[in-house]
């Protein structure tokens, strides 16, 4: 496995760690975000678990959603 | 504007720092590319605000790039914001201009920041070292750390449509006693 291909996995996972993380630390459920988002439940799941990539769009309406500023989640996820 | 739409410009705002970022370093999106793990196609792509980013292209992107993810970050939030059309986001130049203060560790758990702002990181640091000397021989906590900020947001402060200026007056000084 190549080093760029280890540290893709790095982000990826940390970006999902961080989003779940920032979600279950205030105390949200997947379903409350969702329809928070105007998604389905099933979307957030997918993002959580890595079976769907985030989009920079996804990012920032759900540090929006969750009321994070957004340059501190970006940190959360740098520092994970 | 639509709550669709203001996410929509933030492909267009991802593109044009990205192709500021890559011009200032005289690279084609080819050898962007190449870095990035991204094809060239790829890279023009994002460019023109045609193909939404992931949060993953962007990390890469700035790893490519040899910039902060976090500064890189905070200028994509910058050309978002920055819509003509809304006065109450426009961006202003000296929000990140002049982002960086000195500061120094007077005491544990005593963190002190000088007033003067710096316009970047570069420059506080010369400036330190400028002043360190003169702090150095009059015996006093040198200058340790460059602290950077950036306007989130703003509220305006402007009399609600059909206040008087007295009314305005009074509400916003009921606001700062609350």
């Amino acid at each position: 496995m190549s080093e760029g291909h280890v540290e893709r996995e790095r982000i990826d996972r940390a970006i999902r760690v961080v989003l779940q993380a920032s979600r279950e630390g205030l105390d949200v459920s997947q379903q409350a975000l969702a329809e928070k988002l105007g998604w389905s439940r099933n979307m957030v799941t997918n993002l959580e678990t890595g079976r769907r990539v985030v989009q920079l769009t996804d990012f920032l309406m759900i540090a929006k959603a969750l009321n994070i500023d957004p340059i501190a989640l970006l940190h959360r996820v740098l520092r994970w | 504007m639509s709550e669709d739409t203001h996410f929509w410009r933030l492909f267009a705002a991802f593109g044009q720092v990205l192709v500021r970022h890559r011009r200032k370093r005289n690279w084609t999106a080819y050898r962007l590319g190449l870095d990035a793990d991204l094809s060239g196609g790829e890279i023009i792509g994002r460019e023109s605000g045609e193909h939404a980013p992931t949060l993953r292209d962007f990390f890469r992107i700035a790893n490519a790039l040899g910039a902060e993810p976090a500064l890189l970050f905070i200028d994509l939030l910058s050309a978002w914001r920055a819509d003509p059309t809304d006065t109450n986001r426009t961006f202003r130049p000296h929000d990140i201009t002049r982002p960086s203060r000195l500061a120094y560790h007077h005491k544990p758990g005593d963190f002190r920041e000088l007033l003067t702002t710096y316009d970047s990181v570069a420059e506080a640091t010369r400036a330190a070292g400028k002043l360190n000397a003169q702090r150095h021989a009059r015996g006093v906590a040198l200058l340790d750390t460059v602290a950077i900020y950036l306007r989130l947001d703003c509220i305006s402060l402007r009399p609600d449509d059909g206040e008087t200026r007295g009314r305005a007056v009074k509400r916003l000084h009921r606001d700062a006693q609350s």
